[in-house]
């Protein structure tokens, strides 16, 4: 009884988390969403399906907090062309799965991802895997890697972190 | 189109016809992509006997399929019968080329290898001209050192009197490989621009737009570049970095312009840092082609060269964009990375580290490009106001080919040399 009882309260804690997550990108709290990652965080969007990492062929996204910090950055610029024309997202998540393994714990959801820039709508849809650790009352994340379902198709510049 | 089409390029002054009007858009394709000879594919993707390769050609479906004689033919991807496209996936290996819809299949080197129900065909030319119903061959196709060009022209200039001096960076692609074997590797990133295709084509020897384009990209780079203690988050920090040399500097940089539009640049970053990785490919490389061969080689120091008007490839860096026009406003460029077989991890690794920083389409860099871009197809929806200027360095380079640098857009003037000839016929 007791061990479901944890199981839950685990369950619950890795979902409110990956809710939080969701809510800092969507609401452009880039700095916020950066200290959820741990010091050798990476995040990875693959340009292939199965790819099973970044050294095997190219990605969309391969970056390291500091890589990450450099794009934070180069979007609060004054001089980002591409962002004088604020762009909006809204996701939603669901089919969270854990699983909790000797290393960290995995976390994957599926996502739905609507963005809005210059009058114009577009979609992102695929996976979310978070490879976490716990961190004191809460979690860091190890990896945030995410499969698109679209992952090769041709693009429109991409400006946000999916 | 107002314009009548002798009037649309006048010195430095184009008109905004050229990059707007979906006649212009049109006329393009009759004069120019189903005249010249485009660039469709590598070797290393259609490598055995079997393998086979579906891409477009002037907007054309065309699929290359490797024979069981080891020669690489090009046909339209259509099935005789019917008409449907008989290779829908773009990459693929088949003992037949066989059409899904009624079954017809045809042999590696296109000719018709079984046609089923054939009791119904009894008497038709199905029957007595078999040979009419083999897959129909793309005029002309030629390799110039793997890098395979198509063109819908049955007659013209032969391949390599095409590319002309140019032809030596897609050489120096190859000689790059200690094994002097490349291959396309890692998929390809397809980008999306709202721009007409020239738009892009003009801005890549363009030193003059980097510092205020790209400023925010270079101040966040610059952030990082110091602090970092990877080697591979330096890199990247740094080649975004380089677009901050200021006008003078970029001044020194030479682009060459050459006939039939081509043109090339030479490197604004270092490009053989002092490192042992570097050491370790120098001297891979060395044992096939010695120290001398490396100078040589590594001594040709392009940034990118134009091979007018769809290919643009970056041999420092061992990649390659098509330009694929899709309407006037609209242009789809994809980037092909290439690997050094054989070669130290070090040195495929930076290839890639190049790729993800700058062709991905979530470049920090390529963002503030795409987003002027787009800036100047929107404002050129404005008839009212002709013309663009393209002046910059016309007092002492008026005419198209010649020494140039890339603080000077002879080479914008070079590339409506050669459009104003194959839109009046004469290239």
């Amino acid at each position: 009884m007791m061990e479901a009882v944890n199981a839950r309260t685990l369950t619950e804690a890795i979902e409110q988390f990956i809710y939080l997550e969701n809510e800092l990108l969507d609401e452009g709290r880039y700095g916020e969403w950066l200290d959820l990652f741990a010091s050798d965080g990476l995040y990875w969007v693959p340009l292939q399906h199965g790819q099973d990492a970044p050294s095997e062929g190219l990605s969309l996204f391969d970056e390291n907090i500091e890589l990450l910090r450099m794009r934070i950055a180069r979007m609060h610029h004054p001089t980002a062309h591409g962002m004088e024309v604020p762009i909006w997202t809204s996701r939603v998540i669901g089919n969270l799965r854990i699983r909790n393994e000797a290393e960290h714990i995995t976390a994957t959801a599926r996502f739905m991802l609507t963005e809005s820039e210059n009058d114009r709508q577009r979609i992102f849809a695929g996976k979310y895997e978070y490879r976490m650790t716990p961190y004191e009352d809460s979690f860091r994340i190890r990896r945030k890697r995410v499969d698109l379902v679209n992952c090769d198709a041709p693009f429109a510049s991409i400006q946000i972190i999916l | 189109m107002d314009t009548p089409m002798h009037a649309l390029v006048d010195g430095g002054l184009i008109h905004r016809d050229a990059y707007a009007d979906p006649e212009i858009f049109k006329l393009e394709h009759e004069m120019l992509f189903r005249r010249t000879w485009l660039y469709v594919g590598h070797e290393s993707q259609f490598a055995s006997p079997g393998d086979y390769y579906s891409t477009t050609l002037a907007n054309e479906p065309i699929l290359i399929v490797r024979g069981e004689d080891g020669q690489p033919r090009a046909f339209f991807n259509r099935c005789t019968h019917r008409g449907a496209v008989i290779a829908r996936r773009p990459q693929g290996k088949a003992r037949n080329l066989q059409c899904a819809y009624h079954g017809w299949s045809f042999k590696l080197d296109g000719s018709l290898n079984f046609t089923p129900l054939m009791q119904g065909y009894e008497g038709s030319d199905v029957q007595t001209h078999a040979d009419t119903f083999a897959l129909k061959p793309v005029p002309r196709f030629a390799s110039y050192r793997g890098f395979y060009f198509a063109s819908l022209a049955p007659e013209g200039q032969e391949l390599e009197d095409f590319l002309g001096p140019v032809a030596v960076h897609l050489a120096n692609m190859v000689e790059r490989s200690p094994t002097g074997e490349i291959e396309v590797w890692g998929g390809v990133f397809r980008m999306i621009k709202r721009n007409n295709w020239k738009v892009y084509l003009e801005n890549l020897h363009d030193g003059a737009h980097a510092l205020s384009t790209h400023s925010s990209s270079i101040r966040a780079a610059q952030s990082i570049i110091e602090s970092t203690t990877s080697e591979w988050t330096q890199l990247q920090a740094y080649i975004i970095a380089a677009n901050s040399q200021p006008p003078s500097a970029m001044a020194q940089i030479a682009v060459n312009c050459f006939g039939s539009g081509h043109s090339n640049m030479m490197a604004f970053r270092k490009t053989r840092p002092d490192n042992p990785g570097q050491r370790e490919y120098e001297d891979a490389l060395a044992k096939r082609v010695g120290r001398d061969g490396v100078e040589e080689i590594l001594g040709v120091d392009c940034h990118n060269a134009i091979i007018y008007p769809t290919l643009s490839l970056q041999p420092n860096w061992m990649q390659l964009r098509l330009i694929v026009p899709l309407d006037v406003n609209t242009t789809r460029v994809d980037v092909w990375t290439f690997q050094l077989k054989g070669a130290p991890d070090w040195i495929n690794r930076r290839i890639q580290t190049y790729a993800n920083t700058i062709h991905t389409p979530a470049s920090l860099v390529r963002a503030d490009d795409l987003e002027n871009f787009e800036r100047v197809q929107i404002g050129l929806q404005a008839r009212s106001v002709p013309w663009v200027s393209a002046h910059r360095g016309i007092a002492n380079e008026g005419e198209p080919q010649g020494k140039s640098t890339a603080m000077s857009e002879r080479y914008v003037r070079n590339q409506f040399d050669a459009w104003s000839k194959y839109m009046k016929g004469a290239l």
